[in-house]
């Protein structure tokens, strides 16, 4: 927490220049009427003390709307467009710049919350060309027979629906859709399912997936969206790690601080330490290892971010030595008897 | 006028071809059903689109039909309605499809009744080998055999009717085929993967809840009667089907 820099400039000039005039004020007095030291100090004390109340309430009267202003715009920052400054109803300039502020943080959300809706639309309204095109090329090749344009043709078509799930995946958590369905989630369940499910591909790259979970973690949340965030990581673990080894899963519950952790650890290349935090944005992509060979679009990971900031929690990836990458998930655990 | 000319040609043709399996499509998507019925033409079905909830449903009760492939996303009378209102009056196989990312509809889907599902967009050939299978089944079950019985439950696979205490239980004909496999196998564990091949004809997916649901959908049914758990999961592996005593 910084220090109140405008709070403390605004009192001590108002405060100095009180003092100031007073004391000018004392000593033109003090020539004409003559007081005792004990007079002279008791005045000058109690003088001292009513200036810095005047002086403390007026330079908080000023600050305070640029306090709340400062708190709306960060939270507007971090991605609450529903935030809005508080004292609306003072009638002077800082009330006028308040006002303005929340007509342009109610711009901002419609404009935002349009856009999303937008990305919604069209990404739901391109299905349905797509079946028919997936039709259509099905009845090609029942007539025209075998031909790798056809192969082509059907693996982009594959490509194009998986980027339009997953944008989406993206325009829900953001909440241009629905809002989510929240229930108790068996978390230690969960991640046993997706790792059982996952062997499936693990095999094809002969890699073993290992699974050390704490019995009974529970949070609450959307169980689809969470096991879809799971798979995704370990999904994006069995990809990356090189051919025979092992992705390690682990999933603990932190009983101090009430949140539960689950990290999945490859042993791949890894990513640059610089470009950590970047590969939870959409459409990230390192420029060497993860490039577009490896067929996503780059929005798994967005997804995951997503979908683990709106069940209130938080993801980090490291890099591990002597190689790999490590991603954590940490969510907070739901209250026990409920 | 054309629509009821259409249905005439195609009542000439069943009953030329009647060993092919007739097939409903409602869908809103106009030019979608008519690539799907020329598609599965080819296939040898005969199959009939309707583009509404309300014909669908009517088609759907009128037992012409062996199997109706049903799109969620139904403009006015939803898909979930039509199921639910086919489900309040026949068993008839449903495959429904629905949108990708739209789980909610999907579980909802299966929780009411439908068979399998499949996401939208669909490849053909997978929409095809799932009729199929769905179909295989059903043709199976009718088959005759001797009943099961375990405690009070009995499975008449001939009338294809489950009994619990004497009383006739509604199921689906998904929910009939786990049942029948978990009762040929009381007490041990049948795995999620041999469920999904006998009862769907296809191969467990990742990430695919359609038997849990259907598991689910069971133990809901017997619960209702019996108050008792009789279908235990078996983490990360299958169900058991496990005697009264053991439920509780």
């Amino acid at each position: 927490m910084k220090p109140p820099r405008l709070f403390l400039k605004i009192f001590l000039w108002f405060w100095t220049t009180l003092v100031l005039s007073a004391l000018s004020v004392a000593v033109t007095f003090l020539f004409s009427h003559p007081v005792t030291r004990a007079q002279w100090h008791r005045h000058w004390i109690a003088g001292l003390i009513a200036s810095a109340l005047v002086c403390y309430l007026l330079a908080r009267y000023l600050t305070l709307p640029v306090v709340r202003l400062r708190r709306a715009a960060r939270e507007l920052a971090e991605g609450n467009l529903h935030s809005r400054a508080l004292g609306t109803n003072r009638r002077d300039e800082l009330g006028d710049l308040v006002r303005d502020f929340n007509v342009m943080a109610s711009r901002i959300e419609e404009l935002v919350s349009r856009q999303r809706q937008l990305i919604y639309d069209i990404s739901h309204e391109l299905r349905s060309p797509l079946a028919r095109l997936n039709v259509a090329l099905d009845l090609a090749r029942e007539r025209k027979g075998a031909d790798p344009s056809f192969d082509q043709m059907e693996h982009d078509l594959e490509r194009l629906n998986d980027m339009i799930t997953r944008l989406l995946t993206i325009a829900q958590l953001d909440g241009a859709a629905k809002p989510l369905a929240m229930s108790v989630v068996d978390l230690s369940e969960l991640v046993a399912q997706v790792v059982h499910d996952a062997g499936f591909e693990a095999r094809h790259r002969d890699v073993t997936v290992t699974l050390s979970a704490d019995p009974a973690c529970s949070v609450v949340g959307n169980a689809e969206l969470l096991s879809s965030a799971i798979e995704n990581v370990v999904r994006n673990a069995i990809h990356y790690t090189d051919v025979g080894t092992t992705v390690e899963v682990a999933l603990k519950s932190e009983l101090l601080t009430r949140r539960v952790t689950l990290s999945v650890r490859d042993c791949g290349p890894g990513v640059p330490d610089t470009e950590l935090t970047r590969i939870f944005l959409p459409f990230y992509r390192t420029t060497e290892a993860r490039d577009r060979k490896s067929g996503g679009a780059g929005l798994g990971l967005a997804i995951v971010d997503r979908v683990i900031r709106s069940h209130g929690g938080s993801t980090g990836a490291t890099n591990r030595p002597p190689q790999g990458l490590e991603v954590r998930i940490s969510l907070p655990s739901s209250p026990p008897d409920n | 006028m054309l629509c009821r000319v259409r249905e005439l040609s195609n009542t000439i043709e069943l009953a030329g071809w009647d060993r092919m399996d007739r097939v409903l499509i409602v869908d809103d998507d106009l030019e979608l059903c008519a690539l799907l019925r020329e598609r599965l033409s080819t296939e040898n079905f005969i199959t009939d689109a309707v583009h509404d909830g309300p014909t669908g449903v009517q088609k759907a009760l009128s037992q012409d039909y062996s199997l109706v492939v049903l799109d969620l996303m139904l403009p006015g009378m939803g898909g979930l309605d039509v199921l639910r209102a086919i489900r309040m009056r026949s068993s008839v196989p449903v495959l429904i499809l629905t949108a990708r990312g739209e789980d909610v509809e999907r579980i909802l889907g299966l929780e009411i009744g439908a068979d399998d599902y499949l996401p939208k967009p669909f490849n053909s050939r997978e929409l095809i080998a799932r009729i199929r299978a769905i179909l295989r089944r059903a043709g199976r079950s009718t088959l005759a055999g001797e009943p099961l019985a375990f405690e009070d439950i009995r499975l008449d696979r001939a009338a294809r009717e489950v009994q619990v205490g004497g009383a006739p239980l509604a199921m689906t004909n998904a929910e009939f085929a786990v049942l029948d496999i978990l009762l040929q196998n009381v007490g041990q564990v049948v795995t999620r993967e041999q469920l999904t091949e006998s009862v769907l004809g296809r191969k467990l997916g990742p990430f695919d809840r359609v038997i849990d649901v259907h598991v689910s959908n069971i133990r809901k049914k017997l619960a209702s009667r019996q108050g008792a758990n009789h279908i235990k999961a078996v983490r990360g592996s299958g169900y058991v089907f496990v005697s009264r005593a053991e439920a509780r």
